[in-house]
């Protein structure tokens, strides 16, 4: 199932590699990725994951809440 | 001041006393500055960068602060990733402080240049490379809150040797630096989390068969009194884990053991029988679960975590509370009413009559002198003698990875009080030593023996030189068996007694010892252990025991690999 990721990051320079790896560490294909610096600080992720489910989704959700460079993150179903 | 002096005074700032570090090219402008800093922050020089984690990590278990290890760029700053990793498995709270090569040479294959925060960063909780010396008062600050909050863990500085001698002007502001982390504060549903520790008294008023089984997440959290409370309040059962295994008193009427692969009998069965589980701050790790489709089937299970991605991970659960062990366990014991539950307490006991009659008696009273009976004597002469009043205190117990660890969990009658500090995630030998000699400089009142393998020692064995530079008082109890024991032990049950490459020829240790200037024993036999203790314990400064024990005692009971907890064998 497709799955879009949506993040509030820190700008910091590695920021890509280090959602990317969530997925990858989950052997989960990424098929795109939207990134956009706003401010000296933060930048917008839109990731989109086409070979997912809510499990797995869950708890990369899970796992990105609790990392320190993410202000905000939830992932929206793409198809049913 | 320069970059390098505005790390020593972050460093200073967050209480720290004693940092462990080895020297190179692109740290060389913080150790000059550190030169002058002598009275106010301890170096103490390691002997191989490893050494100087896993001491940082001794520190920070047995003080509950943040541990500080320093090492140069490429080469010194690889040699930390086992230690990185160890800490991040263990939920230990460390600051790892790596130089780098100048900012404008990154991405040369510059001498000594290793891409630390890329090789880092899944096994840290977080990680950032500095290159300019004016981000240090916020990044710093930033790093040790980070180490310490939450589910604790280890956090790598990778500094630019250019940000350590360019000149600024420093200000330290803790608030200013941490208002500008971007992580916003979470907002729990609290509502929900209350009305589930409501059902979890329910479940577990109402249980005929309540266990809890406590993990290093009580001990993080200092939980251990409201846990004993628990248990007295509701009478129920309380077994730990092997990182938790210092979380009750091994005297508690309420104790029934330790989980896992190498558990007591008591605290699997019950496990496997319970009708309701209440699992605290431990992770249901493959080591304490075996095969996860046969675990606790009769078991509703309430899982309390400070991190929710351990929710639902190995075990699918029934309840969940998100949030400090302390404070939820504090909740619960509120609402928990006292319940008769003698049938089920005394199949507790039946289980541990069983044990010691197969397992525990036949090892303690065998001819042979082995693993058990040392740390049986350790018990006695150390924990019991040493502080009869404040049973257990002041003595903090390391152990390295293998046999000698399992027979120390098993064995070792712990309470609360005492320090445990094991390697369990990540099962890193080598770990002993070092984390003990860190565990010494966080404790110096504090009695510190690190029970550690034939095999183990001799992974960080050069650490003896930073026992003999630094005058660090511990005693080392050598449990040789010539053998990887462990793996021996695989070998025996599993690969049809094929001793492929796990025997050891090792030197002499009593020349070990004497070129190291430390005082040395041997035993080979039971009755010459409580005079060897009793030695041990009396002498001044560092003391190594080597007892030499039987090859062949297995670990026992053991739960094989893939099996369910009730597939256990004891011989
Ligand atoms: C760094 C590292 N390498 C290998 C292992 C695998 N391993 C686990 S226990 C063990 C044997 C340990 O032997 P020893 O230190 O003598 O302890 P014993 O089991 O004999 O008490 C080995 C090799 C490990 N845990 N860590
Ligand atoms: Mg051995």
């Amino acid at each position: 199932m497709k799955y879009r990721l949506e993040a509030t990051v820190s700008a910091r320079v590695d920021i890509l590699n280090r959602i990317t790896t969530l997925f990858i560490q989950k052997g989960l294909p990424v098929e795109s990725v939207n990134y956009k610096v706003i401010d000296d600080r933060l930048a917008k992720v839109e990731l989109i994951c086409s070979d997912a489910d809510d499990i797995r989704m869950d708890r990369i959700i899970n796992q990105a809440d609790n990392m320190v460079d993410i202000a905000q993150v939830q992932y929206i179903k793409l198809d049913k | 001041m320069t970059g390098a002096e505005a790390l020593i005074n972050t460093i200073i700032e967050e209480n720290v006393d004693t940092i462990f570090g080895y020297p190179g090219g692109s740290i060389i402008p913080f150790y000059d500055k550190l030169y002058d800093y002598t009275d106010k922050l301890r170096h103490v020089l390691v002997r191989h960068e490893q050494g100087a984690v896993h001491a940082a990590e001794g520190y920070a278990r047995a003080t509950g602060q943040v541990g500080v290890c320093v090492a140069t760029s490429g080469p010194g700053a690889t040699n930390f990733v086992t230690g990185i990793a160890d800490a991040m498995m263990d939920s230990t709270p460390i600051v790892c402080i790596t130089a780098q090569v100048d900012v404008g040479k990154l991405g040369t294959n510059f001498f000594q240049e290793a891409d630390m925060v890329g090789i880092t960063t899944p096994i840290t909780k977080w990680n950032y490379q500095i290159s300019r010396a004016e981000d240090i008062p916020i990044v710093m600050p930033q790093a040790f809150h980070i180490a310490r909050s939450g589910r604790p863990g280890p956090v790598l500085i990778s500094i630019t040797k250019n940000a350590q001698v360019e000149k600024f002007r420093y200000r330290y502001d803790l608030k200013a630096a941490l208002d500008r982390m971007v992580q916003v504060p979470r907002r729990d549903n609290l509502e929900k989390r209350d009305l589930n520790v409501q059902k979890a008294i329910e479940l577990l008023n109402n249980a005929e068969k309540p266990l809890i089984i406590a993990g290093q997440g009580v001990l993080i959290s200092g939980a251990e009194a409201v846990l004993a409370e628990c248990a007295n309040k509701g009478c129920i059962p309380v077994a730990c884990t092997l990182l938790g295994r210092s979380a009750m008193n091994f005297h508690d009427h309420y104790y029934i053991g330790m989980v896992g692969m190498h558990g007591n009998m008591s605290a699997n069965a019950m496990t496997q029988q319970a009708d309701v589980i209440l699992a605290v701050g431990m992770r249901f790790s493959d080591r304490v679960t075996g095969n996860p489709a046969g675990y606790a089937q009769n078991a509703q299970i309430i899982h309390i975590d400070i991190d929710k991605t351990e929710f639902n991970k190995n075990i699918q659960v029934d309840l969940t509370i998100h949030g400090d062990a302390r404070q939820m366990l504090e909740a619960i014991c509120d609402g928990l009413v006292f319940k008769d539950r003698e049938s089920w307490r005394r199949f507790g006991y039946e289980q541990y009559d069983k044990e010691k009659e197969n397992v525990i008696g036949p090892m303690l009273a065998s001819k042979k002198l082995n693993m058990a009976q040392v740390v049986d004597a350790i018990n006695s002469h150390y924990i019991e003698k040493v502080s009869p009043k404040s049973y257990g205190s002041n003595v903090v117990l390391v152990t390295d990875v293998g046999q000698n660890q399992m027979f120390a969990a098993r064995y070792l009658k712990l309470t609360m009080k005492t320090g445990w500090i094991t390697s369990g995630g990540l099962g890193t030998m080598g770990f002993a030593l070092p984390a003990a000699i860190g565990a010494k400089c966080g404790r110096p009142d504090a009695q510190v023996v690190a029970i550690v393998g034939d095999g183990g020692l001799q992974m960080n064995i050069q650490e003896l030189g930073t026992i003999l530079q630094n005058n660090i008082d511990v005693k080392i109890v050598l449990l040789n068996n010539s053998f990887l024991g462990m793996v021996r032990q695989w070998q025996d049950l599993f690969f049809d007694k094929r001793f492929s490459h796990t025997m050891l020829v090792n030197p002499d240790f009593s020349k070990i010892c004497e070129a190291y200037e430390i005082e040395y024993m041997k035993i080979s036999k039971p009755e010459e252990l409580e005079d060897a203790i009793d030695r041990m314990a009396a002498s001044k400064g560092a003391f190594f025991l080597e007892a030499v024990v039987d090859p062949t005692a297995n670990v026992y009971p053991m739960i094989p690999g893939g099996k369910t907890l009730n597939d256990l064998i004891i011989r």
